[in-house]
């Protein structure tokens, strides 16, 4: 391989730090890890372990880009550019129908419009309240004491989803241990929140409404409850693409990569 | 302690001689500490544009101005408040320093937001906020930050009762009487309602029923009476015509500005003349309002020179955008706005649109400047403002539109989502409904907002590079 358009897009959020590496347009490496108390220090890691996997080192790349909020934390990188746009260009880069992504993320949720030519259009950002964010989920896993990756799968047992507040994560937690202690089941539980969840998000869309297709973005998009909760609210089915918590570096590679030129 | 603070206001070595004692009595009044001026230093020289003289002169009249505030009731025979919502005869006799006799006339709200915020910082306004809500105003409640400031000023003493209180009643915002009301219960102050009606009906804007207009101004006639019982001064047309003139002197010159903000490159920051039209707007002494047209005509000189020079705050080319009411006693949104490669052309309700300017239906003074509230567009009810904001927006030929949903403004806040969808569908341009609040910085957080507000400067990059 040649140094050539090697670029990297670095996606600093608040619960992982991803990196992507793409050869012109290609993706060659990926990399994830936990983002820690240090983000320049994550952001440094998550390239080192991303390169390890090629035989590329630091002085072959061209561009970097850095996103999610540690972006301005990723002294190496060459720009900082915006979440909205990076999960814009890497939904669009993988499946080219998109017209709208929902991103859910530790600290916040979003919509993002897209043009049929890829261009943001329009975005709605839910950051004022946990009940929107997959912090809410994290906190639901510690309260039940069930494993994030499990709540997914376990909510789909349910068949009658509780009803749980969709304004204030700390009163849903609340709702939370009350239902539990009246012995309701898990899975009703955890359905009734993947539901309270999806109704926050979609509800920050109902203006200007969805349109097919909707790619489903971030960590939480690995949650199959969640997404079922997405699409029973949207009305149709939501896509995933391959590794929905790598999107965001994989727009900034592309964009780093765009801007190489 | 204030010489550094007093000369990056503008004030020369020998005006700060003469008026430190002065000054410095009142700004221990308000409890600005060393570490709060050093900060207001600080402040300043972060967020403001050192090269404009008159933009400095103008921020020295309103450190005058708050110390005729703060020392009013020991200065003058009588102290008489407004509302800041209130826009209209009274005002603009207010205006009018030579025709007060010895009556000290203000909008605590208007001068404290704005000396205080654009000059000490908004910290120096939370204290204010706070003594409100031990005082009735509670925290969470969705007060309007301006009137807490005057009810907190009132509670800490740093502003003499007045003896008498101008407010509106249901016309322009719903808060205001309520709050002045309190300012009554609370303190025993004596307060005159103007008194209206928003436009329940809907989007008729900019036709303004007489109905509406003539019951507001007979209730305005009601207050003029009131102001002499307690002043022994009698409002004439005259005075309120010559406070109209002194404000319009100083204010021409800033709406110059706005002209001159179309230039490309943009020669000058929104928040300069944003500021500078709020603090013309403001009733002063009348040395003080000399001091004002001065400064205001030294700033548009020093802009019109940079537009000759060709040079500007921005490179040519600079996608610009329009930010409906953003806020003004923090300068750290704006400040990072501008740092995100677009330009702030107009907002904040300084522009006046073609209804404005259109002759009064009404030749009668008070019906005059009701009919001038209505036309406002925001004044008339929230559409009509996104309609106001349309024209406006057409005419300075931006390429986004922020439309700021101030979190605890009741007026302005239910609208936003339709102010954005008329904006989108009649300008085809990126518009951003941005939560945040015009007084009160608490309900906010720059550096929440910086994600949205990064995302947004590329959407409108992108499209206005598109468009060309």
């Amino acid at each position: 391989m040649t140094s050539k358009n090697l670029s990297a897009g670095i996606d600093v959020g608040s619960t992982t730090a991803k990196a992507t590496l793409v050869q012109g347009k290609q993706c060659i490496a990926t990399a994830l890890i936990p983002t820690g108390h240090d983000m320049a220090q994550a952001a440094e890691k998550v390239l080192t372990q991303a390169l390890e996997k090629t035989t590329f080192t630091r002085k072959d790349l061209v561009y970097t880009v850095g996103t999610g909020y540690g972006r301005h934390g990723v002294s190496f990188a060459d720009e900082a550019v915006s979440e909205i746009a990076c999960h814009a260009k890497g939904a669009f880069a993988s499946i080219p129908e998109t017209r709208v992504v929902v991103d859910i993320g530790g600290q916040d949720s979003k919509l993002i419009w897209l043009s049929d030519t890829g261009s943001v259009v329009d975005f709605a950002m839910n950051d004022k309240c946990a009940a929107g964010t997959g912090r809410f989920l994290d906190l639901v896993s510690e309260t039940l004491g069930v494993r994030l990756e499990d709540l997914g799968g376990i909510s789909l047992k349910s068949q009658d989803p509780c009803i749980i507040t969709s304004t204030c994560a700390i009163f849903a937690e609340s709702e939370v241990v009350g239902l539990r202690s009246r012995g309701t089941a898990r899975e009703d539980i955890i359905a009734g929140i993947h539901q309270s969840l999806a109704l926050r998000i979609t509800s920050m869309g109902s203006r200007r409404g969805f349109k097919k297709e909707i790619v489903f973005s971030g960590g939480v998009a690995k949650n199959i409850g969640m997404q079922r909760a997405l699409e029973q609210r949207i009305g149709y089915g939501i896509l995933l693409p391959d590794e929905p918590q790598l999107l965001g570096s994989l727009g900034a590679a592309l964009i780093a990569s765009d801007r190489s030129r | 302690m204030y010489d550094k603070l007093l000369e990056v206001c503008g004030f020369e070595p020998e005006e700060i001689a003469e008026e430190m004692p002065r000054i410095e009595r009142a700004l221990r009044i308000i409890g600005i500490d060393e570490t709060g001026t050093e900060k207001a230093v600080a402040y300043i020289n972060q967020y403001f544009d050192p090269e404009l003289i008159g933009f400095r002169k103008l921020r020295a009249v309103a450190v005058r101005e708050l110390a005729n505030l703060v020392l009013a009731r020991e200065e003058n025979e009588k102290v008489v408040y407004f509302t800041p919502t209130m826009i209209g005869g009274i005002e603009s006799f207010m205006l009018s320093g030579d025709n007060q006799g010895d009556v000290y006339c203000q909008s605590p709200d208007l001068l404290l937001w704005m000396a205080l915020g654009g000059i000490f910082g908004p910290w120096s306004l939370i204290p204010l906020l706070e003594a409100a809500e031990e005082n009735g105003m509670r925290a969470g409640q969705a007060h309007c930050g301006a009137f807490q400031f005057k009810i907190g000023a009132l509670a800490k003493e740093v502003i003499p009762k007045p003896d008498l209180l101008f407010t509106m009643g249901g016309m322009t915002c719903t808060q205001a009487g309520g709050a002045d009301t309190l300012a009554h219960e609370l303190f025993d102050i004596p307060v005159a309602y103007v008194d209206g009606t928003d436009y329940p009906e809907g989007d008729t804007w900019p036709e303004i029923s007489p109905r509406h207009i003539t019951y507001a101004a007979e209730t305005m006639r009601r207050c003029e009476d009131r102001f002499a019982e307690v002043t022994g001064v009698k409002i004439s047309a005259e005075a309120q015509k010559e406070g109209l003139v002194g404000a319009a002197k100083t204010l021409r010159p800033l709406l110059g500005l706005t002209e001159m903000r179309r230039k490309d490159p943009v020669p000058v920051g929104f928040q300069e003349v944003v500021l500078s039209y709020y603090l013309g707007v403001l009733p002063m002494h009348p040395d003080n309002r000399k001091r004002a047209i001065e400064a205001t005509g030294m700033m548009a000189g020093e802009v019109k020179q940079r537009v000759e020079n060709g040079q500007g705050i921005a490179p040519k080319g600079t996608p610009r955008i329009f930010f409906s009411f953003p806020p003004l006693s923090d300068a750290s949104l704006i400040g990072m706005v501008e740092k995100l490669g677009i330009v702030i052309s107009g907002g904040g309700g300084m522009n006046l649109t073609a209804v404005e300017m259109k002759p009064p239906t009404i030749p009668a003074w008070e019906e005059r400047s009701i009919e001038g509230i209505y036309r406002k567009g925001f004044w008339h009810n929230g559409i009509s403002g996104g309609q106001a904001f349309l024209e406006q927006c057409r005419y300075l030929k931006v390429d986004g539109v922020v439309v700021a949903n101030t979190v605890c403004c009741r007026l302005f806040n239910p609208c936003t989502p339709l102010q954005k969808e008329l904006l989108e569908k009649e300008l085809g341009i990126p518009v951003l409904a941005l939560e945040s609040d015009v007084y009160d910085t608490r309900n906010y957080s720059t550096e929440r907002l910086r994600s949205r507000m990064e995302a947004f400067a590329e959407i409108v990059k992108e499209t206005a590079v598109a468009k060309n």
